[in-house]
């Protein structure tokens, strides 16, 4: 195994991620800007819309994520792993286009709006029912987020001991172990699955973007890109706070602890058809009905026009270089990911649940636009440097740093359970065979580690592909990403072209997804089924 | 047999947890040796501190003359050339049972035909012939087990340090990998220091046992002379199933217990001792005390009671026939037993 000392194996998140919060900070009070600019009442309305807007989604997260949660992590029923594999899907489609897809139903334009107003119900997705209550930025926003609800319970129920809930059953029936074993287990990791809700939505920028939801993020996002860099800083604060709060209150969610092993998983409960139906409703909110959107949307137009499959054909022409820039852009932030989650995690593996993993963990509480604008005022700061002021010039390496710092807390954690997983007896009998470290890591770790460095990577991959609000405040000059040509789209192109686009960069995004998929179910087969 | 494996003064401590306290342990070149004791007694700290997986705080460990360790150097790990049985075996899940061989074979520089010699001995010495291409995930817990012993051994190395080599393994299988070792000591001289739990099996194998507790080696012995002369409460405690009763040293080698008067192997080292009884030690006889029968179980061919005296002391006897609970039985120890002073532990 290559060792690294502990500063090396900080030396990329120290880069990626406390070195753009530390810019914000010393940004924000640079030139005498004061704290008391945030106690403006508009800025204190912002806040309270974000934070109203967070709850009302999260809500909404719990309300759909934890009973599909726990059907999916309690109970066999038929199509049960069509529906697991389901579930993961809304994370990996970027929020832009779940809002897309949405509004193709309850926009302005869309068929239920359209409809309730030949019925005289005056419907519009983007307005307040009531001071600081916006449902329809809150709704899309929760259909994107329920799975960090649904999965963590799901993953809770899955590491129940078998005996503990054979004795419940045995004890009192299934109802007894219902509400002694199941329930207690799931209701645990629900703070922390929500408190992740809270803060990615009190931080995205896209759907409050798209329908012009006034929340602080996006009065950031609009003052450091067109008004001045030092009071957008001043802005971010707030979130900082609020993001770090809530990252406090993540607790100890399933998805943070460690492999348990030794314990046999729970058998689960019979669940009848009914069950997959039920389980079903979340899973075709999440994803069924923004595709339907957009594929509805397609096949109207081409209908209309009669250019069939056209639309498909001239975003692919107009559009393919973006395709190519995002898929550098992931490819260049996976390797830097791996390379720098790799020490940590062995780290991490080594002593679990210690304060700087929490620490790293509880960054991915982060609002996104945070990230991008640290990062731009960091390296704004070399720009006068020989070489390393040309790479901030050039900005390639400022997008692959940011999406690096975003997503690290995520592979960190897949590369950290691997190592969790591996015998360390293994490594160490390699070491008194006479391996030296470099031989250990190229024979024994990585082949070991090789399914894991597969999750991982197609992890990175994915959600670097499907990444916008930090890429659309770093990425160069004249290589936007397919997200970012989305996002700009939409307010100018023809609706079959956006809802075509989509569609492609929805299968963009899952291509990782499928690729690893293939090549593990291939590893399998040659494999078999090891005892 | 020359200088073996040598522990003098060994500490190893942990996050201010001290789990090896000046360890002292002197093991014969080519001689098998049990180190037993209680689960955190130590043990498996000792056998990682010889193989460096440990480092140790203080003291010096040395084989054949080579030091690895002292408080000036210390051997890394992958020089020390040792084998290693590992309890959960540590086996590699990506490579066959030949490439398990064959690696650390080529980690230590033999291959080519040399190299497929000594994997066709090893394979055959360790029963795993046929089974050249299983990975460790198609192979019983057994067949793990020789796996890990022959990865252990393909390097032949001079000194063997094996980690409870068959717990969790059925009897039958157990018996083979532990007639496997004996061979591997007797033919290539090996030098096997072992962690077990099981007194009879360290008693079975070693030709030398130490005893462990609270990380400390509390007596160390053939296994008869510590049968014989435990010295320790713990040591007494740990070796069959002993009961001490509390007694008064004579000076004719006897003891005056509430069971009688109780002869001692050679002369006690106090006056107020504890005979060690065994049940071995104990006969029903007209002439004895009296004792309830509270329990009994039918163990390797002999029905084993558990017998309360009237002072609240509980033997254990072996008897041909099965006495019914609740009977009395008396009771008498005619020696001689071992006896050991109050353990300062």
């Amino acid at each position: 195994m290559i060792r690294s000392g502990r500063w090396t194996a900080w030396a990329l998140p120290a880069l990626c991620l406390v070195a753009p919060m530390t810019a914000i900070g010393i940004e924000a009070f640079r030139e005498g800007r004061s704290i008391e600019t945030l106690l403006d009442p508009a800025i204190h309305g912002l806040l309270v819309n974000t934070l109203a807007l967070a709850a009302l989604a999260t809500l909404f997260a719990v309300v759909v994520g934890f009973p599909l949660g726990f059907a999916i992590g309690a109970y066999a029923f038929p199509l049960r792993s069509f529906v697991v594999a389901a579930a993961f899907v809304p994370l990996l489609v970027p929020h832009h286009i779940h809002t897309i897809g949405w509004m193709r139903w309850i926009g302005r334009q869309g068929w239920i709006t359209t409809r309730l107003a030949e019925d005289g119900i005056a419907f519009d997705v983007r307005a307040a029912w009531i001071p600081y209550v916006w449902p329809g930025p809150a709704w899309i926003l929760a259909m994107a987020l329920f799975p960090l609800v649904a999965l963590p319970v799901a993953d809770a129920l899955r590491r129940i001991d078998r005996e503990s809930a054979a004795a419940a059953r045995i004890a009192g029936g299934t109802r007894a172990a219902l509400t002694a074993v199941y329930m207690p287990a799931a209701k645990a990791v629900l703070p922390g699955a929500a408190a992740l809700v809270f803060a990615l939505a009190a931080g995205a920028y896209a759907v409050p973007s798209l329908l012009d939801t006034p929340v602080l993020v996006q009065r950031l996002f609009f003052t450091f890109s067109q008004r001045s860099q030092g009071e957008g800083a001043l802005l971010a604060l707030p979130l900082f706070v609020s993001a770090a709060v809530a990252a406090s209150l993540l607790g100890d969610p399933s998805w943070r602890r460690g492999t348990l092993g030794g314990a046999a998983r729970a058998v689960r409960l019979p669940g009848g058809p009914w069950m997959t139906c039920a389980a079903l409703v979340p899973v075709l909110l999440g994803v069924g009905v923004p595709m339907a959107g957009l594929i509805g949307k397609l096949v109207e137009e081409s209908r209309r026009t009669g250019e069939g499959l056209a639309a498909f054909q001239l975003v692919w022409a107009r559009t393919a270089a973006s395709f190519g820039n995002g898929l550098l852009f992931a490819t260049l932030a996976g390797l830097v990911l791996l390379v720098a989650a790799w020490p940590l995690a062995r780290r991490f593996a080594a002593r679990p649940g210690g304060a700087s993993e929490r620490g790293l963990t509880a960054l991915i509480a982060m609002p996104p636009v945070l990230l991008g604008v640290g990062t731009i005022l960091f390296w704004k700061e070399t720009d006068g440097v020989p070489v390393i002021g040309g790479l901030y010039r050039d900005g390639l390496i400022l997008v692959v740093l940011a999406l690096a710092g975003r997503f690290l807390p995520i592979v960190v954690r897949v590369l950290r359970d691997g190592f969790l997983g591996l015998d360390p007896s293994a490594e160490e009998a390699a070491r008194l065979a006479g391996a030296s470290s470099a031989k250990r890591f190229r024979m024994i770790s990585l082949p070991m580690m090789a399914s894991t460095l597969g999750v991982a990577w197609t992890a990175a991959m994915t959600l670097a592909l499907v990444e916008l609000d930090t890429t659309l405040l770093t990425y160069p000059p004249g290589m936007e990403t397919v997200q970012v040509r989305i996002f700009n789209m939409v307010h100018y192109a023809r609706d079959a072209e956006v809802s075509a686009l989509c569609l492609l960069a929805t299968a963009l995004g899952l291509l990782p997804v499928v690729i690893h998929a293939l090549i593990t179910s291939g590893e399998e087969e040659r494999h078999g089924h090891g005892a | 047999m020359g200088t073996g494996l040598e522990l003098r003064g060994v500490s190893v401590v942990v996050g201010g947890r001290t789990l090896l306290d000046a360890v002292d342990l002197e093991v014969a070149r080519g001689g098998v040796h049990a180190l037993i004791g209680a689960s955190g007694a130590g043990k498996t700290t000792l056998l990682r501190a010889v193989a460096g997986l440990t480092p140790s705080s203080a003291g010096s460990i040395a084989h054949a003359g080579r030091i690895f360790s002292d408080p000036e150097e210390r051997l890394p790990a992958e020089a020390r050339r040792l084998g290693f049985v590992f309890q959960g075996h540590g086996l590699w899940p990506h490579l066959d049972v030949r490439g398990h061989l064959a690696f650390t074979l080529d980690c230590m520089g033999v291959r080519g035909s040399e190299g497929a010699v000594r994997i066709a001995r090893t394979l055959a010495a360790t029963g795993l012939v046929g089974m050249e291409s299983r990975r460790p995930d198609t192979l019983s817990g057994g067949e793990r087990q020789r796996l890990g012993l022959a990865r252990a051994v393909v390097g032949e190395p001079e000194l063997l340090l094996l980690d409870e080599p068959t717990a969790s393994l059925d009897p039958i299988t157990a018996a083979s990998i532990r007639a496997c070792l004996l061979e591997l000591n007797r033919e290539r001289g090996t030098t096997l220091l072992l962690v077990t739990h099981d007194q009879r099996e360290a008693f079975a194998l070693a030709g030398t046992v130490s005893v462990m507790d609270g990380g400390r080696v509390l007596r160390s012995g053939t296994p008869a002379s510590l049968w014989k002369a435990p010295g320790d409460a713990v040591v007494a405690a740990f070796l069959g199933s002993a009961v001490l009763v509390p007694g008064t040293a004579s000076p004719e080698g006897s003891a005056e217990t509430s069971l009688g008067r109780i002869a001692l192997h050679g002369a006690a080292s106090g006056t107020t001792i504890r005979v060690v009884v065994r049940p071995s030690d104990v006969v029903v006889d007209d002439g004895g005390v009296d004792g309830v029968v509270q329990h009994v179980a039918f163990r390797e061919g002999a029905y084993r009671a558990s017998v309360t005296m009237r002072d609240g002391i509980s033997l254990f006897v072996d008897l041909a026939t099965a006495p019914a609970l609740g009977s009395v039985l008396r009771i008498r120890v005619p020696g001689p037993c071992p006896s050991v002073v109050e353990s300062s532990r």
